[in-house]
């Protein structure tokens, strides 16, 4: 036990001397990702713009499902979903092997790379608030002194999403299986999160169903948050924000176990 | 005088997987690989026991036939691969000449490479965008750094590389066999930037099969064979019993003492 967290406290050391690098290659990211395009970030607005409008179409006008401002309603959940979750998820699983050329260097930090995947999802996501807002005036939503919590709803999707992405990076360098079961569970745990439809109208006897699903109460928080103007449920944020911090101990000290086998295995 | 690296009982073990590089779930479940990788396992052994003090500011050659452990050695003082047991202390900073193709991102240029680089090995940004400027001018790439490294030719590889791992102000250099590339008027460059580095007292590994260069250049070296250290000490005199001893084996011994003679 104090051995894991001797270990714990040298890796997190490790990044924090690090947040130079990590910040660059954040940086990196981002502009690797629009190099040589015209309109740069849009190209990554339109996937969930689409969805946006599809989903729109099927609910309210195929199923019939009254939900009003539904477009500014499922934006709110889609945003932090796919600009970020997915995001990250799946460039975070695949960080290890997708940076070969600087894991097998000497020197090179690979500890960072999750934190990079994470980082460049989350700078995503904010990149792409303006355009919900302008949709909140379009559809008359008013953000309400809840939009505080904002922040912290944001910590607790960065620290599961660590966890997650420490985990599943350090299996796909041995079992390349891996990128490819993460992106199938994602997929499917699209329609288990609350982002098509409001957590509050599922029937009761479902909802530990849905409650096994982390996101769940992220998702949720965020609509409350920032759509339906009232305080997220305190006491599962603190549930989610603490499994989180769990994950990242149990990855990271996964991850940094099995750092040095990675050169061989690359 | 302190010791910049130093080694103690160093055991490093490669598993030898029996299908591909990686297991895939496929073989784990299907095959039932999953036993056979916790079970009698075959290893290979690249270090055996291996002990060694390097004191700061020598300049020690590695010599030794292929696959006696050279390369490994200085990838566990590196920090690329952890040993299997033992111990390995490292003071100082690290910087690393391996082989070729290691270290640079191809989609990535020049500069961006540098900077990454010099970041991964600890230096703050403002020494980096200080060296940065020498480091472009050293390796003659003002016109290309802008460039994805995978444009680059091998030469122009080995030239940023080479001048990336001599203006990180490392403390400890590990070399790997990299003096070789570049052309005449560049390696001519490097070796007098090499002198400076033995002069102003850094710590050097250095692994060679240029046995001259060793003999001339290196204050000690060890001889490495199947994973041991077979001999340490002067460097001339360890690079005359590694001759004799390929001598005697003949084969590969004559032909190398008729390149190196």
């Amino acid at each position: 036990m104090r051995e894991r967290t001797v270990l714990l406290v040298r890796v997190v050391g490790a990044i924090w001397g690090r947040r130079a690098l990590t910040t660059e290659l954040v940086r990196r990211e981002l502009k690797l990702r629009y190099r040589g395009t015209v309109l740069g970030f849009v190209w990554t607005m339109i996937n969930p713009l689409v969805f946006m409008v599809i989903y729109t179409l099927v609910v309210t006008y195929f199923f019939r499902i009254e939900i009003p401002k539904f477009p500014a309603f499922v934006l709110t959940g889609l945003l932090p979903w796919m600009m970020w979750f997915t995001e990250a998820m799946s460039s975070g699983t695949t960080c290890v092997v997708d940076h070969a050329p600087f894991v097998t260097n000497a020197v090179f930090p690979a500890e960072v790379l999750p934190l990079v995947a994470v980082g460049t999802g989350m700078m995503n996501f904010l990149f792409s608030l303006p355009v919900l807002l302008l949709l909140y005036v379009l559809f008359d939503v008013r953000l309400s002194v809840t939009a505080v919590a904002l922040p912290l709803v944001m910590a607790t999707q960065a620290s599961l999403l660590l966890g997650l992405v420490y985990i599943t990076a350090t299996l796909n360098v041995f079992f390349r299986d891996m990128q490819y079961i993460v992106r199938h569970i994602l997929t499917m745990t699209f329609y288990l999160t609350p982002i098509l439809y409001d957590f509050a109208r599922i029937p009761p006897q479902f909802h530990w169903i849905l409650r096994l699903n982390p996101m769940t109460t992220v998702i949720d928080s965020y609509r409350r948050a920032l759509f339906f103007g009232t305080w997220p449920n305190w006491r599962n944020l603190g549930l989610v924000l603490g499994l989180g911090a769990g994950l990242i101990a149990v990855g990271m000290g996964l991850f940094s176990a099995k750092k040095e086998l990675f050169a061989e295995h690359l | 005088m302190t010791d910049a690296v130093v080694l103690e009982h160093v055991w490093k073990l490669f598993r030898r997987y029996p299908v591909r590089g990686h297991t895939t779930l496929k073989d784990l479940i299907v095959r039932g690989e999953w036993r056979k990788r916790f079970k009698g396992q075959q290893h290979v052994e690249a270090l055996r026991d291996v002990s060694l003090q390097v004191p700061q500011g020598l300049v020690l050659g590695i010599i030794g036939s292929n696959g006696s452990g050279k390369s490994t050695l200085l990838r566990l003082v590196a920090g690329i691969y952890r040993p299997s047991s033992g111990r390995i202390v490292v003071a100082g900073r690290v910087a690393a000449l391996l082989h070729l193709g290691l270290g640079f991102h191809p989609e990535l240029s020049g500069r961006e490479n540098i900077i990454i680089g010099g970041l991964a090995a600890g230096l703050p940004r403002r020494e980096i965008r200080r060296a940065f400027d020498g480091i472009v001018e050293f390796a003659e790439l003002r016109e290309f750094i802008d460039a994805p490294v995978r444009t680059y030719s091998s030469g122009m590889y080995a030239r940023l590389a080479f001048s990336v791992a001599v203006h990180v102000n490392p403390d400890i250099l590990l070399l790997d066999e990299v003096l070789a590339v570049g052309d005449e008027r560049f390696s001519e460059k490097s070796k007098q930037r090499m002198d400076r580095f033995k002069r102003e007292g850094k710590t050097i590994l250095f692994v060679s099969h240029g046995l001259d260069k060793v003999a001339e250049w290196c204050h000690e070296a060890i001889w490495l064979e199947g994973g041991r250290v077979r001999a340490r000490g002067p460097a001339e005199a360890v690079v005359g019993e590694y001759r004799n001893s390929c001598a005697a084996d003949g084969g590969f011994g004559t032909r190398a003492r008729v390149r190196h003679g």
